[in-house]
């Protein structure tokens, strides 16, 4: 007999924490790089609203993608097709944390808050319900909902939406074709079978890519506008411009050499290349406000 | 399937476009403002879905705005605003025996009551306009919302440009979708149940701790909610999922 521990851990696997991970980095990233002090409280409030909004949209995500997820050998084993939660206890976990993620949201400001209702609405109602199943170039719209936590993090620290938070959520906007495409082009049987149309086998290879190097050129240039705006990070900028440029001659090459192999390994390519950005802004105005302080 | 209920769904879009360009414009750009207009645009967007019927939608609309002139205007009863909007309601929602629809419509009718706090009366024409707008979205009409977006501009950058990006994607999505594909989608009764709760749970934290960003968006997850268990991808067989009717 399933025990709450068993579903309350299922329930987490829902949420895809490494996902979330990620994304919150993306986050802690933003707000670190308004400059704002590091309040314990903010980053407590930060950790468990960025977590309950991020979890608790992908949760529901999975709950509509439940059918895609059972015809995938990759997905198959997750929580809900493998019977391990139904659909009323993943319900009520998503209800719970989407309430918990308004509350939270709602007490650092109206346009954290603001952040979290948009990822909300372009993941679930931009993306999944109206163009994940029906075009190939679904990720554009799904890649905005990736975008808000950067967002929402901008938004604590400075208070408002501003021009250098809208770039470093266009940083991770433009990031993400790298990031799903070639997994997808790595998992190609499994899409397939699923019917869910996507770009790497919808487009030929020489399509594919250029849209994805335009995509790498869009995120070269928001990094460099955000260090011109705000007069900080350009050390990121410049590393983030090498792991682009060599993120941008793989590809080149995977167009006249297209294999799995190489897929996967520029798959793997796509992670190191969007943390730089989001450890070392950070890093970069942490040090600088250290360099200021009297002793 | 011509799936025309779910066409409304789009309106949303164009709803929330416009929305956010009236209210840059005429110096409401406060957010639980915002939010609670939008949340009126999803509910009466949702309420045209779930009864398929946009010129009920319009009657609907055009009751509940001569309900709040009079209200306003001519110092009639609160209640009449709070009753009114039953009237279409409540002979379709009981013939059909369908629960969602009464919680929409009641949700309808608490979001209008709450929106009585609030300068409303010069949102009323603009109401009216949204519910024509309604009926004959295209791109065409998306574009003049798209205008009037753009003229916000300079009265509020942020507001203007998510407003037109919300709408941009959803009514061009929705729109082409269903031209291409038919009708691919159905409604999750478990979602819209969960959604109008959660906005039944804002009333009550309206009720006891007064209007905020909290309640805002509580009021607003709540219609995302709804709106997106309406829209659930036909292919996905989840629990009790009922089939909208084309």
């Amino acid at each position: 007999m399933p025990t709450l521990i068993s579903k309350v851990s299922a329930f987490i696997e829902l949420t895809k924490p490494r996902q979330a991970a990620l994304l919150m980095l993306t986050m802690y990233g933003a707000y670190i790089a308004t400059g704002a002090p590091l309040d314990p409280v903010m980053l407590i409030k930060l950790t468990l609203g960025g977590f309950a909004a991020i979890g608790g949209v992908t949760a529901l995500n999975m709950y509509f993608d439940y059918d895609i997820d059972s015809m995938m050998k990759r997905t198959s084993r997750r929580p809900l097709p493998s019977g391990r939660l139904s659909f009323e206890e993943s319900l009520l976990g998503v209800t719970l944390m989407l309430i918990l993620a308004v509350t939270i949201a709602s007490t650092i400001n109206e346009y954290v808050l603001f952040a979290f209702l948009a990822g909300l609405y372009f993941n679930i109602i931009g993306y999944t319900e109206l163009t994940k199943r029906f075009t190939a170039l679904n990720i554009v719209i799904g890649s905005i909902a990736g975008s808000m936590p950067a967002l929402g993090g901008w938004a604590a620290g400075a208070g408002a939406i501003t021009l250098p938070g809208i770039l470093l959520a266009a940083v991770v906007y433009s990031w993400q074709p790298l990031h799903v495409w070639f997994l997808a082009y790595f998992l190609e049987e499994d899409y397939r079978r699923a019917k869910v149309p996507m770009a790497p086998f919808n487009y030929n290879v020489r399509v594919f890519s250029t849209l994805t190097l335009l995509h790498l050129a869009i995120m070269a240039s928001a990094v460099w506008i955000f260090a011109y705006v705000t007069s900080k990070g350009y050390i990121a900028a410049l590393l983030s411009t090498v792991f682009i440029l060599l993120a941008s001659v793989r590809v080149a090459y995977f167009v006249g050499n297209p294999s799995k192999a190489e897929a996967l390994r520029i798959f793997k390519f796509a992670t190191p290349t969007i943390a730089i950005v989001f450890v070392l802004v950070p890093l970069e105005i942490l040090a600088s406000n250290i360099a200021v302080l009297p002793w | 399937m011509s799936c025309r209920g779910h066409k409304a769904v789009a309106c949303i879009g164009v709803a929330l476009a416009g929305l956010g360009a009236l209210i840059t414009l005429v110096g409401h750009s406060y957010t639980p403002t915002l939010l609670t207009l939008s949340l009126i645009m999803l509910s009466l967007s949702t309420l045209a879905l779930l009864l398929d019927s946009l010129a009920l939608l319009v009657a609907y609309t055009a009751l509940l705005t001569l309900s709040l002139a009079l209200v306003k205007l001519l110092g009639a009863p609160l209640f009449i605003v709070i009753l009114a909007p039953l009237i279409p309601i409540a002979p379709r929602a009981l013939a059909s025996s369908r629960p969602d629809i009464i919680i929409s419509g009641l949700s309808l009718v608490l979001a209008s009551t709450l929106l009585l706090v609030e300068e409303v009366l010069v949102l009323a024409p603009y109401m009216i306009l949204q519910a024509v707008l309604a009926v004959i979205v295209s791109r065409r009409v998306h574009s003049i919302v798209l205008l009037a977006a753009l003229a916000a501009i300079p009265f509020g950058l942020i507001p203007a440009m998510v407003a037109s990006l919300l709408s941009s994607i959803l009514v061009i999505s929705a729109g082409g979708l269903i031209q291409r594909v038919g009708c691919p989608f159905k409604v999750d009764s478990k979602i819209v149940f969960s959604g109008s709760l959660v906005a039944s749970a804002g009333v009550v934290a309206v009720a006891l701790w007064g209007w905020s960003g909290l309640t805002a968006g509580l009021w607003l997850l709540g219609f995302l909610l709804v709106i997106s268990g309406v829209l659930a991808p036909m292919g996905a067989p989840v629990g009790a999922r009922l089939t909208v009717r084309a």
